[in-house]
C-alpha cells in the first residue's frame, strides 16, 4: 500500500532507491513524494533497519554548497546538526539528499548532502528497491527531481 | 509565560527525536501560563478535537481536506494547541504562545503555514 497523503504531509520520511550506479536516500521532509516512489513503503523501514546494523566505514564528502542552497543566515541553521542524519547513512554507502524547499510541500527539488567516496564497497541487499531508468546527478546543486515518475 | 522555558523543551524533544531516528515532519511547543505542551505533525484525532479549534478549522476548510496547499488539522501547532485548550478552554486562540517548530532530523525552524497563520491569529 503506497504511502498516503497524510502520511506524506506529516512524516519526514526515509526513501530509497536505486539508479545504475549507486542506491539514494531522500529525506522527504513532509513534502509530496515522486511518484514512482510511493510504493517504496513496502521496503523502506526494512531496508533503513538492515542499513543502521552496517558499520559506518566510508569516508563521506559533504555538499560545500549547503549554506547557500538552504539559503539562511547561519545563526538559522547549525550545519552540524543539519547533516548530522544525511551523514550517518553516507557513512554507510548511501548517497543521501534533502528536500530542499520546505516551506513548498508540492515542490520536488532535492539537493545532495552527503555522499560516499568509495560506494563500490557497499554490501547490501538491494533487490527490493525501486530502480529508475535515469542516472541521479551527484552534483552539489538543487536538482529536480520531477523526472522520477 | 517565560518563552524560552517553551523552546527549550521544544528544541529538547526535538534532540531527542532526532537521536532516535523518528522523524515526524515538524513538532512544537504550545502553552500559556504553567501549562506547556510539546507536540507533533499529524492527523488530529477528531475524538479529542476541541470545539473551539474544530470551528475555527472548519471555516478554513474540511478536517484534513487541502487548503492554501496544507491540510487542515494535521500541523503540529494544531495538536499541541489543541491539549492546551483541552487543559485551558477558557483561552482564545490567538492567545497561545508558540515555540518555533523544528524538523527533528535537521533542527532547523520551520515557517508556520498560511492555514495556521489565519488559525492562531
Amino acid at each position: 500500500m503506497a504511502y498516503s497523503v497524510i502520511e506524506q504531509r506529516t512524516l519526514d520520511l526515509n526513501i530509497f532507491f536505486k539508479d545504475d550506479k549507486k542506491i539514494i536516500h531522500l529525506a522527504s521532509a513532509g513534502g509530496d513524494l515522486p511518484i514512482n516512489l510511493l510504493n517504496s513503503d513496502e521496503y523502506n523501514e526494512t531496508f533503513f533497519e538492515e542499513l543502521i546494523q552496517l558499520e559506518p566505514i566510508f569516508e563521506i564528502q559533504i555538499n560545500p554548497n549547503l549554506i547557500e542552497i538552504l539559503g539562511n543566515d547561519e545563526n538559522q541553521i547549525n550545519i552540524e546538526q543539519y547533516i548530522y542524519d544525511f551523514a550517518e547513512i553516507a557513512k554507510r554507502g548511501i548517497f543521501s539528499y534533502d528536500k530542499t524547499f520546505l516551506s513548498n510541500p508540492e515542490s520536488k527539488k532535492y539537493h545532495l548532502v552527503a555522499m560516499p567516496l568509495n560506494p563500490d564497497k557497499l554490501n547490501i541487499n538491494s533487490e527490493k528497491l525501486i530502480k529508475i531508468n535515469q542516472i541521479v546527478s551527484t552534483s552539489f546543486e538543487i536538482q529536480n527531481f520531477e523526472f522520477i515518475k | 509565560m517565560n518563552n524560552t522555558i517553551l523552546n527549550r523543551k521544544a528544541y529538547k524533544y526535538a534532540l531527542k527525536l532526532q537521536m532516535r531516528k523518528q522523524y515526524p515532519a515538524t513538532i512544537i511547543g504550545a502553552g500559556k501560563s504553567y501549562f506547556k505542551k510539546i507536540e507533533r505533525s499529524q492527523p488530529i484525532s477528531p475524538l479529542i478535537l476541541t470545539s473551539k479549534l474544530r470551528e475555527k478549522l472548519i471555516s478554513i476548510g474540511d478536517l484534513f481536506s487541502k487548503q492554501n496547499g496544507n491540510f487542515i488539522g494535521c500541523c503540529s501547532e494544531v495538536n499541541a494547541a489543541n491539549y492546551v485548550l483541552l487543559k485551558l478552554p477558557y483561552l482564545n486562540l490567538n492567545e497561545i504562545i508558540f515555540s518555533p517548530a523544528i524538523r527533528p532530523r535537521t533542527m532547523q525552524k520551520i515557517p508556520t503555514c498560511k492555514n495556521c497563520q489565519i488559525t492562531f491569529s
